[in-house]
């Protein structure tokens, strides 16, 4: 049986001793009580006793060495029964306790799909009541910001959140539509004629912002046509070089946004929001572009377009396109949107009706251009590039007349594009 | 039914319970034939005799040392300060003494001491402190704050009967005001320690009080209310231990808090109350917790010096118009 | 050991039964001469085991002292209270601590009297009638005089008994207290022990009056001054006084002189003490001297002698291993009994 020889702490405030004098050799007996070595403290000197009769096998501080309360000075080997040796050691005694205890921190799923997609905003503060309640109550970060707050330096108080959210609700059907899709199917099926899977959180994301939209702004589709003859004749001139110039292909998006950032700066209510009873006319044009993934719908923002000449936004848009197909957007990329721009055209769609993005008031979607017979302004027939475009506007803020002029400025822009701008 | 002023509601609580328990006994400075330098022992000692109404010798520290060598004999001492700011000469005896000795040893100390605190007009800094504060981290103490004539008896009672040393501190300017007189039951009745109540329903901003500020904090409110703010106001009545659960409860409610006391501010126990509610009711917070105290500075004499020490309606009613409008 | 529990009478205690002078008899004096015996023995292996690294905390002993300790609490009475300070456990082993009950307490074990709450001999019980000391010492005067205080307003038969350094006279509770109780003439008696230096403080930069005891005199109480070496002053003096606060004639103030024969603590080498007063203390080593008198006027044999401290030795003995093999209180256990019910 080894028993420790330990440096004793003599005192409240000692916190080391000295190895004064070995009284023994290795290999010696030593008796129950006998000293067996002579140590010395800031405040003492004195003898260290023996804790059980043997032989004093390790001497492991040498004569000399100051070493701290506890420590180890040497060894004594007994035969025999075990002897107990209580080094006061507290922690030896309750080795449970040395672990530090495990945090459970709960993390609700919710919680992080919405957080995760929205940060806290930099300009704005929320306190955390207000936050909360938005987090249950699904309103998103980006629209705590319309929010119109009249707390101390425009803040969002608790009773300006909860008024909007009541406002919401009034505005939803009387019979109480409910959010998202929690409507349930009314039709009964058993599990061998469908295969069921919970809607992921961006789905659902998706499906309450349609469903809210909806609700929110009474929408008007009309349709205009477009001839955009001359502007693909143009791009299949220039495509190759471009390329070569940019590293990256031209499509007719840039054109499209152009267009329409122009007439958004001679149209500004479409580039406009409404807060409660407030029209808020945005200073700038941070123009949106809905990118159609596996997943779902993303809608990345050129933020300050109408700063941005045609290569900065053909870049900009390639890039920002890029990304939302490798899933790399920051979420800063993703909000402060004034207009939309979908393109359904892509796939073949004559024209389509879209929803409106909240918080705008109107989003456009190009059709596809499809070669048709024309009736030209001479009474001539031409073949023409021709293609459909409408845009669903919020009649709360946008009248018919405003939407045409819209229109027709962005379908000038088209027809007839100043293309000594791009440069090439 | 019997109207008492808040004085008389101590007076008749100490009687109450000396009638209905023998071990009951007073000791203090001055308590017996000259009745209190409150009058609040008046007629004690012509009904219960000077071995139960016991005048001392002038020694806060054999004061409450004996107090505690009596109850751990069993019986039931009711020491008086005669004002509370003479409790620091007995210290010692309350904090290490008193205090710990159920937790080291297991003897019970029921004992009470009754404090004279707070402010009356130009009481200077020696007769008009609230020394809550330097009880309020000590564990082993319980310590009550009445407002009211009811509280003030029934918590009399409560602590009288409690197995711990209770400090009891009664407000002096509340004494004799008539304005809070309340007609108290005739038969017995206790206020549990550690119960809060609340004063005043409200829904947009709580305050959490006691003492005589509970009385500033309800004129305020009503001032508010005209303005269409409803201000809810909770009294503490105990201090340690206190009644967490309904103040979280009320700031859930509203989410705007208020700690109003008549200490000073620093090191107050409206401090340590801000931080539980702030780590306990974050997520209902829509305002920072505030806090209207007395300033940091020893009470001064002179009148205008001391009403810019006290807190009052008015500096209430300018800390809950600013948490309205955050 | 206690009063109870004192060690059986043997023949010869039966047949020499007769009270002395003193007021004791034979099995009084083995009784004594234990106490003072297991006292040392016990507070020996205290240090000693500091020493080994086997004990926390700090360890304040009464070489010297163990006089004082046995001579007063043998003349208490079952409904006496002691309220104790640091170096009379003597005094805990005659009211009802047991060796094993005071090195669990030392040892900061879940069964010794505090569980664990404090440390060395600051434990009370309340049905021992042991109040349980705090290190500002001369707190527990006023508790004394409350204890004293509820015995007369009830008309008990109960004295409270404590103690004071002569360091420890100098506190405003040392004042406040005896006044106190000599104003009301309560049933109690305070014995200062005089050991000549507090801490490292010699009595004359303590205080200014040729004995403490003069100090009476300005209560306006009986002080009585004494050799605390001697067992058998002790007990008289003590029993005196207890009979005198019995009786309704108020608190007697007592100093005890003795020595103090080791360090303020076990890690205090008092070598401020000067030789000669070390030497003078040692020649008047209070266990020695008890022995003496066990001896030569109680005409105990050597055999008798050695066998009371063989039992003595092998108490302390089991003492520390059983405390050794006591459980420690769970940690959280810390958090309860703040509050009684």
């Amino acid at each position: 049986m080894r028993i420790e020889i330990v440096m004793p702490k003599l005192g409240e405030s000692v916190m080391e001793g000295t190895v004064a004098r070995w009284l023994k050799e290795v290999g010696a007996p030593v008796a129950r009580d006998e000293s067996v070595l002579e140590i010395s403290t800031d405040k003492i000197d004195t003898d260290v006793p023996a804790i059980e009769s043997g032989i004093l096998t390790e001497i492991l501080i040498a004569e000399g060495t100051t070493v701290s309360v506890g420590e180890t000075l040497g060894i004594i080997t007994t035969d025999g029964e075990e002897v107990l040796v209580e080094t006061d050691n507290i922690d030896e005694q309750k080795p449970d306790q040395e672990r530090s205890p495990v945090i459970n921190i709960h993390v609700n799923q919710e919680d992080i799909a919405i957080s995760t997609i929205i940060p806290p905003s930099r300009d704005r503060f929320y306190s955390p009541l207000v936050r909360r309640i938005a987090r249950q109550e699904h309103v998103s970060h980006h629209e705590l910001d319309t929010i119109h707050g009249t707390g101390i330096n425009g803040r969002v108080t608790k009773n300006d959140l909860l008024g909007y959210l009541k406002v919401q609700t009034k505005e939803s059907s009387s019979t109480e539509k409910p959010l998202r899709s929690d409507q349930e199917m009314n039709r009964p099926y058993d599990l061998n004629v469908a295969d069921i899977t919970t809607m992921n959180n961006v789905r659902m994301s998706i499906a309450e912002h349609m469903v809210r939209s909806k609700r929110i702004s009474p929408h008007v589709t009309s349709v205009s046509e477009v001839d955009m003859t001359d502007l693909v004749r143009y791009r299949e001139k220039v495509k190759e070089a471009f390329l070569k110039k940019e590293g990256f292909k031209l499509t007719l998006t840039p054109f499209f946004i152009s267009a329409i950032v122009d007439a958004l700066r001679k149209n500004p209510i479409i580039n406009a929001s409404l807060d409660g009873d407030n029209i808020v006319m945005w200073k700038h044009v941070n123009f949106g572009m809905a990118v159609g993934l596996d997943k779902g719908v993303v809608v990345p923002v050129i933020q300050h377009a109408e700063a941005m000449n045609f290569l900065g936004l053909a870049r900009s848009a390639f890039d920002l396109a890029t990304r939302a197909h490798a899933r790399r957007l920051s979420v800063d990329e993703i909000q402060g949107g004034t207009f939309t721009l979908t393109n359904p055209g892509m796939w073949g769609t004559l024209f389509g009706t879209p929803i409106i993005n909240q918080p705008e008031v109107g989003i456009l979607a190009t059709g596809a251009v499809k070669k048709r017979l024309e009736v030209m302004e001479d009474e001539t027939m031409a073949i023409r590039s021709i293609m459909m475009m409408s845009l669903s506007y919020d009649h709360r803020l946008v009248d018919g007349l405003n939407a045409a002029r819209f229109t027709e400025s962005v379908t000038q822009n088209l027809e007839i594009f100043d293309y000594d701008q791009i440069g090439l | 039914m019997i109207k008492s002023t808040y004085l008389e509601a101590i007076t008749s609580g100490l009687r109450e319970e000396m009638v209905r328990d023998e071990n009951v006994f007073c000791l203090g400075e001055d308590i017996g034939a000259y009745g209190g330098a409150f009058k609040v022992t008046q007629g004690l000692l012509d009904e219960f005799g000077e071995d139960r109404v016991m005048d001392t010798p002038l020694a806060e520290s054999a004061i409450i040392g004996a107090a505690m060598g009596a109850a751990l004999m069993g019986m039931r001492p009711v020491a008086e300060m005669q004002f509370a700011d003479f409790i620091t000469t007995g210290f010692n005896q309350l904090v290490n003494n008193a205090a710990k000795t159920y937790y080291r040893w297991g003897a019970k100390v029921p004992m009470v001491v009754r404090c004279p605190s707070g402010l009356l007009p130009n009481a200077g800094p020696f007769h008009a402190q609230n020394p809550e504060a330097w009880f309020f981290r000590v564990p082993g103490l319980k310590i009550v704050a009445p407002s009211t004539p009811y509280d003030a008896k029934g918590l009399l009672k409560a602590a009288i009967r409690d197995n711990n040393p209770v400090l009891y501190f009664e407000h002096k300017d509340l004494y004799r005001d008539k304005a809070i007189s309340q007609e108290l039951p005739s038969d017995d009745f206790i206020v549990p320690i550690g119960e809060a109540f609340i004063r005043r329903p409200g829904v947009d901003i709580t305050i959490i009080s006691y003492g005589k500020m509970v009385h500033k904090s309800l004129e305020a409110a009503e001032l508010l209310s005209e303005d269409g703010i409803e201000v809810e106001v909770l009294d503490l009545r105990s201090l340690l231990p206190f009644d967490k659960n309904m103040i979280l409860e009320s700031v859930k409610k509203t989410s705007r808090l208020l700690i109003v006391h008549e200490d000073t501010l620093t090191g107050g126990i409206g401090g340590e109350m801000a931080a539980i509610i702030a780590d306990e009711a974050f997520e209902f917070l829509d305002a920072p917790i505030r806090r209207v105290a007395a300033i940091d500075t020893p009470i001064p004499f002179s009148s205008p010096l001391e009403s810019y020490f006290l807190p009052n309606t008015e500096k209430i009613v300018i800390a809950l118009r600013d948490l309205a409008a955050y | 050991m206690s009063i109870e529990a004192a060690p059986p009478a043997t023949e010869a205690d039966i047949r020499d039964n007769d009270l002395d002078e003193f007021g004791l008899n034979r099995a009084d004096y083995r009784t004594l001469f234990s106490t003072m015996f297991l006292q040392r023995e016990f507070e020996e292996r205290i240090y000693r085991l500091f020493r080994q690294g086997r004990l926390e905390g700090a360890a304040y002993a009464g070489a010297g002292h163990e006089a004082i300790a046995a001579g007063s609490g043998y003349a208490l009475a079952a409904q006496d209270v002691l309220v104790p300070m640091h170096r009379v456990i003597g005094a805990h082993f005659l009211r009802g601590h047991t060796p094993r009950d005071m090195m669990c307490q030392y040892m900061g074990r879940a069964n010794g009297p505090t569980r664990g709450r404090d440390g060395n001999m600051h434990c009370g019980d309340w049905e021992k009638k042991i109040v349980g000391m705090t290190s500002h010492l001369g707190a527990n005067i006023p508790v004394a005089v409350g204890i004293a205080l509820a015995s007369k307003l009830r008309r008990e038969n109960l004295v409270a008994l404590t103690y004071i350094g002569e360091g420890g006279t100098s506190i405003g509770d040392f004042h406040e207290g005896l006044n106190f109780a000599a104003v009301r003439k309560l049933p109690m008696v305070l014995i200062i022990e005089n050991n000549k230096f507090a801490y490292s403080t010699p009595t004359e930069l303590e205080y200014a009056c040729e004995n403490l005891v003069d100090r009476a005199h300005g209560y306006g109480i009986p002080g009585v001054l004494i050799d605390g070496t001697d067992v058998r002053s002790v007990y008289q003096s003590t029993t005196e006084a207890i009979n005198r606060a019995r009786n309704g004639d108020g608190p007697t103030l007592i100093e005890a002189k003795c020595t103090r024969l080791q360090g303020h603590a076990q890690h205090d080498n008092a070598s401020y003490v000067p030789d000669e007063v070390l030497k003078d203390g040692q020649k008047n080593d209070p266990v020695l001297k008890a022995e003496d008198i066990m001896i030569a006027d109680l005409h105990f044999t050597s055999e008798e002698i050695s066998t009371i401290k063989a039992e003595m030795v092998e108490a302390v003995d089991d003492a520390v291993s059983f405390a050794e093999k006591s459980p420690f209180p769970a940690p959280e256990d810390a958090l309860l009994d703040v509050y009684a019910d």
